[in-house]
């Protein structure tokens, strides 16, 4: 028990790690004037004209407004909990494998890139749904706009999974995170 | 400082001997102790195996407890007892190089006229005098303990040890030294109240009797063979007979240790069981003659074990006796100490251990170690112990040793149990059945090993000893890779030692 709350405590601080900045990044103005609004426009709203000036109409940046707290924020939380939920089930299905024989563990290396693959198709298609399929989001994003958050969601998902699994694995385990006994030593 | 020496009297002895020394691995012996046996008939399959057991954890010890290389620390109770013999004599033959009848060891021939009759009245002329004693005294300890008063000596290297530790309470050391017999057999039930009181006898000669403890465990009956052919039956004891000589005999200990010399004993120890337990088989003697441990000789093995470990043995009578005399169970087995359930636990872990060890890290170091040299738990007990993978070979030796140890205990264990385990009693203690199995074939039980357990007995690994849920074997896999490593071991002694602690009964400490 100790063992799983200790557990849970990395994992809230890694999520924490790599979803602090991005909502930091998406709700403040960190760098000046309606920075993190420009960031969103810039990042997931298709406009064929897009440009800096875009922003001076007053109608335009509450569109954004909107489509930031009722999707940014709503995929960033769900990312939050899709991550927290994958590495509790990680690591209670690692954990209860009840492996007992020395070179047995990274037999379980397909169990660990099954859950890496499922994770990545949750969050892409997690991040498809709330930022496009809902409130203002429908109709805002093109082809391009889909590919980069696509390729965000997968890369943080990645990297984060990664890192949950090599820091909550149990020792006995860590061979079935590919690489993980050799980057730990 | 204690000088602790244990002697095994006659078969049983042997087997009282064996069954201490899987105790002192079990870590229920003293720091230090002294062996030795005393049976006429040496070649006795119990002899051999007994020294082949003392050899095995003589040498493992040696090489798992030795600075800067491979040691477990002194505070790990796997291995406690620093054992030693006599080099060469282990075993003392109160007739040794000859094949003497009692009509030769007599002189019967030079014998007067009277001496004669006065012999032929105690002993049958026919039989008794012509039976050759290379096998043993046969039940007859009248034979033997004229035998062996007359060939005790001070020069005899066996005997030269015993006084040499005796001696040793000069310096004001004290000296303990437990005797281990059958009341029913032939060398031993001559040997242990003569041996005792030439000990004792020297021991106030010398002027050191306050030192010297002595203590002592008498067998009665407590199994029974078929009854041997009749051309055998005059030759040898057969268990009917056990029950009445024993008869006499506790009369004859009443009234010598009991009554006139009280002094002799220190402590002593009788163990009876009723019903008798049957063995199924029967040898009269020689190297076929190899009986397997019985429960009832855990409590003699344990009697050692307490007085050995108390500073200032108790005085009294005292009693022990099973709460259901069909079962026995671990409230049965006698403590060594206040510790609650400490005989247990201690057996309990080495048996745990040995299957562990056995089943799971012995097949896998066999293996070529790169296949797992990044594991955490390989990597903890092995390379930061400055063992290399390329190095298996410096420490097959020590490995295939302490893999003879755990078969060697597992062994013990279940044919204590299982032998033991008959239709008029059942044992609570522990789940022989997991790891071993008897077969019966013409007519005789044998007990081996599982050679590989099936996966389906290895989860039941928790329920191995009876009356305790513990940790499993992953909980012991887990344990290993998460240990610290900080108990002062070295070399291979750091995963022997992480094993043995991982696989206590409440999990790792």
């Amino acid at each position: 028990m100790i063992n799983l709350t200790k557990k849970i405590f990395l994992t809230l601080i890694l999520i924490c790690i790599f979803m602090g900045p991005i909502f930091t990044l998406h709700n403040t103005n960190i760098v000046g004037s309606n920075y993190n609004l420009i960031l969103i426009q810039d990042l997931y709203i298709w406009n064929e004209s897009s440009n800096w000036s875009y922003l001076d109409d007053e109608g335009i940046i509450e569109t954004v407004i909107i489509f930031k707290n009722e999707n940014v924020n709503i995929t960033i939380l769900f990312l939050s909990i899709l991550w927290f939920a994958f590495s509790v089930i990680w690591s209670v299905v690692s954990d209860n494998l009840k492996v007992y024989k020395p070179g047995t563990s990274n037999k379980f290396i397909f169990l660990w890139v099954i859950v890496f693959c499922i994770i990545n198709s949750a969050s892409a298609l997690g991040c498809w749904y709330f930022m496009s399929q809902i409130n203002e989001g429908i109709d805002m994003m093109g082809k391009d706009e889909f590919t980069t958050l696509f390729i965000l969601s997968i890369v943080t998902t990645s990297l984060y999974f990664y890192l949950s699994s090599l820091f909550i694995t149990s020792k006995a385990m860590r061979p079935s995170v590919p690489l993980a006994n050799r980057i730990l030593r | 400082m204690t000088t602790n020496l244990f002697l095994g009297l006659g078969g049983t002895g042997s087997k009282a001997v064996e069954n201490f020394i899987h105790l002192c691995a079990a870590g229920l012996g003293p720091n230090k102790l002294w062996m030795g046996m005393v049976d006429q008939d040496s070649a006795n399959g119990n002899v051999a195996k007994t020294k082949t057991a003392i050899d095995t954890y003589i040498e493992l010890r040696k090489d798992l407890k030795n600075q800067g290389k491979n040691f477990i620390p002194d505070d790990i109770d796997f291995l406690k007892t620093q054992i030693s013999y006599s080099k060469n004599n282990y075993c003392w033959c109160p007739l040794e190089g000859t094949n003497p009848s009692l009509h030769e060891l007599f002189s019967y021939d030079l014998m007067n006229e009277k001496l004669q009759d006065v012999a032929d009245v105690l002993f049958d002329p026919k039989e008794e005098f012509q039976l050759p004693l290379d096998e043993g005294f046969r039940a007859r300890p009248s034979i033997g303990a004229a035998a062996m008063l007359s060939r005790i000596q001070e020069k005899d290297k066996f005997w030269k040890d015993i006084f040499n530790a005796i001696e040793k309470a000069k310096s004001g050391e004290n000296v303990k030294i437990f005797l281990s017999s059958s009341i029913f057999g032939g060398t031993g039930a001559a040997g242990f109240p003569s041996i005792a009181r030439v000990l004792r006898r020297f021991a106030e000669q010398e002027g050191l009797s306050d030192n010297l403890k002595i203590g002592g465990c008498l067998m009665l009956p407590y199994f029974s063979f078929p009854k041997p052919s009749e051309e055998e039956e005059s030759l040898v004891g057969y268990s009917d007979s056990f029950v009445e000589q024993s008869k006499g005999a506790l009369d004859y200990y009443h009234r010598v240790f009991g009554v006139e010399e009280q002094h002799i004993f220190s402590q002593l120890y009788i163990v009876g069981w009723s019903p008798l337990i049957p063995l199924g088989y029967f040898e009269k003697g020689g190297n076929n003659q190899i009986n397997p441990p019985l429960i009832p000789e855990l409590y003699g093995a344990l009697a050692a074990a307490k007085f050995f470990q108390e500073d200032e043995g108790e005085n009294g009578i005292f009693h022990i006796a099973n709460n259901n005399e069909t079962e026995v169970q671990w409230s049965d087995i006698p403590e060594i100490n206040e510790i609650d359930n400490f005989v247990r636990d201690k057996i309990s872990q080495l048996v745990r251990m040995s299957i562990a060890n056995k089943e799971i890290y012995q097949p896998a170091l066999l293996q070529d170690w790169k296949k797992f040299q990044h594991e955490t738990w390989f990597k903890k007990l092995f390379t930061k112990m400055g063992i290399r993978p390329d190095q298996k070979d410096e420490f097959s030796a020590t490995l295939s040793l302490l893999n003879d140890h755990s078969s060697s205990f597992l062994k013990w264990t279940a044919d204590m149990l299982m032998f033991s385990d008959f239709e008029g009693l059942r044992q609570s203690l522990i789940q022989a059945e997991l790891f071993a199995s008897k077969t019966e074939k013409e007519g005789s039980f044998y007990v081996s090993l599982e050679e590989n357990i099936p996966k389906h007995k290895l989860k039941s690994f928790t329920n191995l000893i009876n009356g305790v849920t513990s940790s499993s074997l992953s909980n012991i896999f887990y344990d290993l890779n998460d240990t610290k490593n900080n108990t002062g071991a070295s070399g291979l002694g750091a995963f022997v030692t992480e094993l043995y602690q991982a696989s206590n009964i409440k999990g790792s400490k």
